[in-house]
């Protein structure tokens, strides 16, 4: 009786220890999904009392080939939609539309600006909205009798005329200077466009199209600041100069360099090479510009060096750890999957029973032969 | 909501066991947040663990984002990145940039898109695929367990709507291979279904969902559980090359487009106009973000 009172206890306590963890888990930011169906996993026992290995994956998990240990999501995967093998075709060029697996389920996602009008999925997304004013940036919108239909919407925007089949800003734009087929380019000598004088294009000038009419102005980041155009033109290069950085009259502070047209840097940073960086968190420049810190950092890597007030760091993408120490190779356990680092480094399910991990929890059940998986 | 919420539950739980045993050991939620100390008991630590730094010591780099704070005055305005990696407050009613620091996620892939959530957490993309939160607080920066490249979405947009009125919390959605969700708890997406415009970035106003596609300009309304498009705006910010960004405050739509310093367009719905309200950002802005704490009408003078 007395044993039996004891066994009684110790199963309430695991259950109830169990309950907490499953608890807790949630609580926990969310890198790993924790989910109450998954719970048993330990540091010290995969399996702790009135609690067995299971090998039964839960939905949407598979042990699908290629992929053993339930770490196929059948519910996501294009190649096992829904149950291993069952693959989502490929969708050719032709029909615009990209195969894709939710809930289980195929479906296709059509290419920008095409549409499945006919509920179809043989023939894809069969109906381009780009330039149809029939079918315009939908299956059923039909433009207006003389608009076009410009990139899926009829019409031109506001400030913008329609010159053919296309929508142009005829107030800049130096193929279509104020009228659909004007271009700007210097006009005759005797026009009153120039400035300066017949045929006199002042230095660092250029011909361009604003407010609808082909000008004189200033090139790129040249300034007119001595509002002397046809004596010297534009006279101040703003690429570099600290007191017209960008800008007439736009100054740097004290110990900022001007490049090209930006001071630099900004408080708080310092100049590497042409770069402006906070030397305390900037993995590639960290201390001190040209100190890289080391470690992998490719996709495949899973982690990335960092920086961290000036000292060089690394850190695992969530989901993923260093368990080998070896930076060369990133995090490269993924302990939502992995039986030997089930949920963390070391935390091994049972091989000898091929116990999986599934959302970093070695796979378990309640004892007893009429107990189903969890 | 993420940490506040869960970890309430959590404690919840663990108190109904409490009073159902009557003898629990208190250490088993004592690190429910990850920021106290671990319990070697409590199971296997579900967070990952840091590799040895250069001096072989381990440190981990696993806090969560600590705001239980719920649409602090920060959380309503425009955070934008740029290609510097710097993250910047931006006020539209002022028009003016704010710098609030380097964003110092641990790669060297370059900032792509970015959402901001009711509690201050940014969700940066990098051009990896790597997702991140940033604290829009400080910068700082904590991994995530997303996985890059899931269901065809290499890069995406991004941009949190509400679930209906506030009290039902809210859902992030990105716009690549067609529209998803991504649950931020078990960082796996959710297809929808397929987007009609290309090159896209999203933004919230109130329950609804919209996406900006900088090669024609369009503001696209969307239908959320589809993707359908159920209205268009044409704005005029259109740029066939151009980085760009885009974010929702005061109902009107803030567009940052640029080849090499990004311009500001206000794009109001009201009366379908557009204007350029900052000619030279100074900067390239790649990803731009409201939270839906941020006015959805435009707030009196």
């Amino acid at each position: 009786m007395t044993a039996l009172l004891r066994a009684a206890a110790l199963l309430a306590t695991a259950v109830v220890t169990l309950t907490l963890q499953a608890s807790c888990a949630r609580s926990v930011t969310s890198d790993i999904p924790s989910d109450p169906a998954f719970f048993g996993a330990s540091t010290k026992n995969p399996a702790p009392l009135g609690v067995c290995v299971s090998t039964d994956c839960p939905a949407p998990w598979a042990s699908c080939p290629g992929g053993l240990f339930c770490k196929t999501d059948t519910s996501r995967d294009v190649g096992n939609c829904g149950a291993c093998g069952n693959e989502c075709p490929t969708q050719p060029s032709s029909h615009h539309a990209t195969s894709v697996c939710t809930g289980g389920k195929c479906a296709i996602a059509c290419d920008e600006l095409a549409a499945d009008c006919n509920h179809q999925d043989s023939d894809g997304c069969e109906v381009l909205t780009g330039d149809d004013p029939l079918h315009c940036g939908g299956c059923s919108n039909v433009c207006k009798a003389g608009d076009i239909c410009w990139k899926g919407a009829c019409g031109c925007p506001t400030g913008f005329t329609q010159c053919g089949n296309e929508c142009k800003n005829t107030d800049h734009d130096n193929l279509a200077c104020g009228s659909c087929d004007t271009k700007c380019v210097p006009p005759k000598s005797d026009s009153p466009e120039w400035l300066c004088g017949p045929n006199k294009q002042p230095p660092s000038t250029e011909w361009t199209c604003s407010g609808g009419g082909c000008h004189i102005s200033c090139m790129h980041l040249f300034g007119d600041c001595n509002f002397d155009l046809c004596a010297d033109g534009c006279e101040v290069d703003e690429h570099n100069d600290p007191l017209n950085c960008g800008g007439c009259g736009h100054k740097c502070d004290a110990g900022q360099d001007c490049m090209d047209g930006t001071c630099m840097c900004p408080p708080g940073t310092v100049r590497c090479d042409n770069r402006c960086v906070d030397v305390n968190v900037d993995p590639d420049n960290c201390g001190a510009c040209g100190n890289g810190c080391l470690g992998a950092q490719d996709q495949s890597a899973n982690g990335s060096p960092t920086c961290s007030k000036g000292r060089c760091g690394y850190v695992c993408y969530a989901g993923f750890a260093n368990c080998n120490s070896r930076l060369d190779d990133g995090c490269e356990a993924n302990v939502a999957n992995d039986p030997l680092n089930c949920g963390g480094c070391g935390t091994k399910c049972d091989a000898a029973q091929s116990q999986p991990c599934v959302l970093g929890q070695c796979l378990s059940k309640p004892c007893g032969p009429a107990a189903g998986t969890f | 909501m993420r940490t506040h919420t869960q970890t309430q539950r959590g404690a919840a739980a663990c108190l109904v066991a409490l009073v159902a045993v009557g003898v629990v050991p208190l250490l088993h939620c004592a690190s429910a947040n990850g920021t106290g100390p671990v319990d070697l008991d409590a199971g296997p630590p579900l967070l990952p663990e840091a590799a040895p730094d250069e001096a072989g010591a381990f440190n981990g780099m696993t806090a969560p984002i600590p705001d239980d704070v719920e649409c602090a005055e920060t959380t309503k305005q425009i955070y934008v990145l740029a290609t510097d990696k710097a993250l910047y407050r931006f006020s539209p009613e002022k028009v003016e940039f704010v710098r609030v620091g380097q964003v110092a996620c641990p790669t060297t892939a370059g900032t792509f898109s970015m959402a901001i959530d009711r509690h201050g957490t940014a969700w940066v993309e990098y051009t990896d695929g790597r997702l991140y939160a940033v604290d829009t607080a400080d910068a700082t920066c904590k991994t995530t367990a997303f996985r890059p490249g899931q269901t065809g979405f290499e890069n995406f947009g991004m941009g949190y709507s509400l679930n209906g009125d506030s009290a039902n919390g809210e859902t992030l959605y990105v716009s690549g291979a067609g529209l998803a969700a991504l649950d931020t708890k078990t960082f796996e997406l959710s297809f929808k279904g397929s987007l009609t415009y290309g090159r896209t970035e999203l933004t919230g106003q109130d329950k609804k969902l919209f996406a900006f596609s900088v090669g024609s300009g369009v503001i696209a309304g969307l239908n959320k559980t589809t993707g359908a498009t159920e209205i268009v705006y044409r704005t005029s910010a259109v740029n066939d090359h151009a980085a760009f960004a885009f974010a929702q405050w005061g109902g009107d739509f803030w567009v940052f487009t640029g080849d090499n310093h990004s311009i500001v367009t206000q794009y109001s719905p009201a009366d379908d106009k557009s204007a350029v309200v900052m000619q030279d950002t100074g900067m390239l802005i790649v990803g731009a973000g409201s939270s839906t704490c941020a006015p959805s009408v435009k707030p009196p003078k």
